[in-house]
C-alpha cells in the first residue's frame, strides 16, 4: 500500500507547499499523513532512511512555528512527525545538526512561558507532548560538549518546571513526560543544575515528592543529578530536601527508598554539617529500620551509611 | 498505542564514561557478602546520573499516545472531565504488625477505624463501636460487673438506644432476636457461666483474637459488615447483604413478621413466641455461617478452616 512512489511524491508535495507554505490545512493533511507513514511496520528499514535522506526534516522544522492565523494543527502534526524519527532512530547527528533539538526546546520554552502565565490556548498541550519526547529523546544522543550549543536557552528548565506544575492535575502523563525531560536535562550538565538552584525551582520539585504514578522517582533522579554535583549539595540541604527524604525513605516504593537513600550518600559525604541535620531531623531511626527490609541491596546501603557517616555524630 | 504490551527499553547512550547501568552494579554488589567487613570496604553507591533513551512504545508513553489517539478521533476534550486521579504514593499502617498497605487516605482511615480504632488494650480484641468496645470491657475484664451482674441486670442491650438491661447474656440474645430481629444464628456472646473453665477460655480467646489481627487485614469486607451489624447502623451496601440473604431465607420471614408484632402489641403475643422461638433457631439462617461476630466469638470468616472441609 505504502508504494515507495507514493512516498516519494509525498515527500516531495510537502517540500513544494513548504516553500509556499500558503495553504496550512494541507500541511497538517500531509503532516498527519507523513506520521502515519512513519509508524508503519516496515518504517525503521524503508520510510525512515528515505525521510531523513530528503530535506523533509528542515521542511518539519520549520513548520513547527505556530502560526497565528492558523493554530497549532500544522505544528502538531509535524511535531509529531519529529517524534516518530527521533525515537525510531540511534543516530541523531543528523537530526541534531539540522538544528532540531535548538528548534525543538526554544518552542517548549515560549510554550512553557505562556503556560507559566496562564495562557490555556485550546489544545496547547497537543504540540507540548510530542515537542517533550522530541527534546528528551534528543538530548539522550547529545554529546555533553555539544549540549549548551544546542540548548542556548537555561530557561528551558523553567519552562519545564512551569509545565510540570501546570499539568500535575489535569494530565500528569504531561507532567511525567517534562519530569523526564528535566532528567536528561540536568544529567550531565551542570549548568542546567545549577540553573534549578538559581532560578529558585528545587523548592517547587521537592513539593512532587508525595506523588505517585512515575513522577515522584523521576524528580528524584533530577535530585540526585544535582546533588551528584558535589557542589550543590549544601544549597539542596538549605532547601528542605533532608526533610523530604525522611518522608521518602518511609515509602514502600523501593525504587524510591534505593534513590533517596543514594541522595543522602551524596549529600551527607559533601559535608559532615548535612549528616548532623539529618540526624537531628530523627533520620537515623529511619536507616534503622530499612536495615531490617527484605532487599538486601538497600540494608546494605542504610548499614553503610549508618556506619560511615551518621554514627560518629552520636560519638 | 498498537504495542502497549512492550517491555521498556531504557536504552543508555553508549560511549559515556559517566554512565554504569544499575544491573551492573547491582551484580558487582551481589557478589559480596554481607558481612561487616566487606561492608566497610565496598561502598554500595553507586547513583550516576542517567540519560534516559525511551522507545516509541515504553509505556511512560502510553496515556500521551491515547490522547493523541483521542485527537485524531476527533474524541478529544481538552479539559479533562474525569481527572486521572493523582495519587499519593502509597503507604503502610503504621500500627506493628499490621502490614496493610493503603494508596489513598480515605482508604487508611477506614482501615483504621475498623480495625485500630476501638481496640480493647487487655485482650487487643478490635470492636466495631465505642459502645460495643464499652460493653466488651465491662462485660469481659470488669469485676465490679462481674459481682453486680449476680443481683441485678446489667447485661445492656447490643442496639444503640434501646437501653434495656438483662440479667443474662442469653436473656440478651433472645432480646436481640425478637425485638431487634437480629438473626437467630448470630454469634452472640458464648456464656461465661462456666469459670472452671474460664483459664482455659482465656487462652483460647488469645489465640483467636492473634488469628483474628491476622485475618482482618486482609478481609476488611468481613469486618464492615459484622460492624454495621452489631451497631445497627444501616448502611447502603454492608447492610444490603444482610437484607438479601434474609430475603433469601423463607423461614425466616415468619420470625420476622412475629417480630413486628411483638412491638405493637407485645403482651397478647408473647406466649406465641416462647412456643415459636425454640423451633426457629438451628433452621433460619439469615447470616452465612461462615459470617459470625459478637462477644466471645471470631471475627473473620470461621468456616474457612475446619468447619467447612
Amino acid at each position: 500500500m505504502y508504494s515507495s512512489n507514493a512516498n516519494m511524491s509525498l515527500l516531495m508535495f510537502l517540500c513544494v507547499n513548504q516553500n509556499q507554505r500558503h495553504n496550512l490545512a494541507v500541511v497538517e493533511a500531509v503532516g498527519f499523513t507523513l506520521s502515519q507513514l512513519l509508524q508503519a511496520k516496515d518504517a525503521a528499514e524503508k520510510i525512515i532512511p528515505m525521510v531523513l535522506a530528503s530535506s523533509l526534516p528542515s521542511h518539519l522544522l520549520s513548520v513547527l512555528t505556530p502560526d497565528p492565523n492558523f493554530g497549532l494543527a500544522p505544528a502538531i502534526e509535524c511535531a509529531w512527525c519529529l517524534h516518530y524519527l527521533t525515537c525510531s532512530i540511534v543516530d541523531k547527528r543528523e537530526l541534531l545538526a539540522h538544528g532540531a533539538l535548538s528548534q525543538c526546546s526554544s518552542l517548549l520554552v515560549s510554550l512553557g512561558d505562556a503556560i507559566a502565565v496562564g495562557n490555556k490556548e485550546e489544545g496547547i498541550e497537543l504540540l507540548v507532548c510530542p515537542l517533550l519526547r522530541c527534546v528528551g529523546n534528543l538530548l539522550a544522543s547529545c554529546p555533553v560538549g555539544d549540549l549548551n550549543t544546542q540548548v542556548c536557552d537555561v530557561h528551558l528548565v523553567v519552562a519545564l518546571c512551569a509545565l510540570i506544575q501546570a499539568y500535575l492535575q489535569t494530565r500528569p502523563a504531561l507532567a511525567r513526560e517534562s519530569a523526564w525531560v528535566l532528567n536528561n536535562l540536568t544529567a550531565h550538565s551542570s549548568d542546567f543544575c545549577s540553573a534549578l538552584l538559581s532560578f529558585n525551582l528545587v523548592p517547587g520539585l521537592i513539593q512532587l515528592l508525595p506523588f505517585s504514578q512515575g513522577i515522584n522517582t523521576l524528580i528524584l533522579r533530577v535530585l540526585a543529578n544535582v546533588s551528584h554535583k558535589k557542589k550543590f549539595c549544601v544549597q539542596l540541604g538549605q532547601l528542605g530536601l533532608l526533610s523530604a527524604l525522611c518522608a521518602t525513605l518511609k515509602m514502600t516504593d523501593q525504587e524510591m527508598v534505593t534513590l533517596s537513600l543514594d541522595i543522602l550518600f551524596m549529600l551527607v559525604s559533601s559535608t559532615p554539617q548535612l549528616a548532623e541535620e539529618f540526624e537531628r531531623q530523627g533520620g537515623l531511626s529511619l536507616l534503622e529500620a530499612i536495615q531490617y527490609n527484605s532487599e538486601g541491596e538497600m540494608r546494605r546501603r542504610a548499614t553503610y551509611l549508618l556506619e560511615h557517616h551518621l554514627l560518629f555524630v552520636l560519638w | 498505542m498498537e504495542t502497549m504490551q512492550q517491555p521498556h527499553v531504557l536504552r543508555l547512550t553508549e560511549g559515556d564514561v559517566l554512565i554504569k547501568s544499575r544491573e551492573e552494579d547491582c551484580s558487582r554488589g551481589g557478589t559480596h557478602k554481607l558481612g561487616h567487613s566487606e561492608c566497610e570496604e565496598v561502598n554500595p553507591f553507586s547513583f550516576t546520573p542517567q540519560l534516559i533513551h525511551l522507545h516509541r512504545d515504553h509505556e511512560l508513553f502510553e496515556d500521551g499516545d491515547i490522547h493523541r489517539h483521542m485527537y485524531l478521533q476527533d474524541l478529544y476534550i481538552s479539559e479533562a472531565d474525569d481527572k486521572p486521579a493523582l495519587s499519593v504514593s502509597e503507604f503502610a499502617c503504621h500500627i506493628s504488625g499490621c502490614s496493610a498497605h493503603f494508596s489513598t487516605l480515605d482508604e487508611y482511615e477506614h482501615h483504621y477505624n475498623s480495625l485500630h480504632r476501638h481496640v480493647c488494650c487487655s485482650c487487643r480484641r478490635s470492636l466495631p463501636s465505642a459502645r460495643l468496645l464499652d460493653i466488651h470491657i465491662q462485660e469481659w475484664h470488669d469485676s465490679l460487673f462481674t459481682i453486680l451482674a449476680q443481683s441485678q441486670d446489667m447485661y445492656q442491650c447490643l442496639v444503640e438506644g434501646c437501653g434495656q438491661k438483662f440479667r443474662t447474656s442469653k436473656h440478651r440474645k433472645d432480646h436481640l432476636i425478637r425485638i431487634h430481629t437480629y438473626p437467630p444464628d448470630f454469634r452472640f456472646d458464648k456464656s461465661k457461666k462456666d469459670k472452671g473453665t474460664r483459664e482455659m477460655k482465656k487462652q483460647l480467646q488469645k489465640d483467636t483474637a492473634m488469628e483474628v489481627a491476622d485475618d482482618v487485614c486482609e478481609s476488611e469486607g468481613v469486618c464492615e459488615v459484622m460492624c454495621d451489624v452489631v451497631s445497627d447502623r444501616p448502611e447502603q451496601g454492608e447492610s444490603m447483604e444482610m437484607h438479601v440473604s434474609a430475603e433469601e431465607a423463607a423461614p425466616m420471614a415468619k420470625c420476622a413478621s412475629t417480630g413486628e408484632h411483638a412491638d405493637v402489641s407485645t403482651a397478647a403475643h408473647e406466649p406465641v413466641f416462647t412456643s415459636t422461638k425454640p423451633v426457629n433457631p438451628r433452621s433460619s439462617y439469615r447470616v452465612p455461617t461462615t459470617v459470625c461476630f459478637g462477644h466471645g466469638s471470631v471475627r473473620g470468616f470461621r468456616g474457612r478452616r475446619g468447619r467447612r472441609k
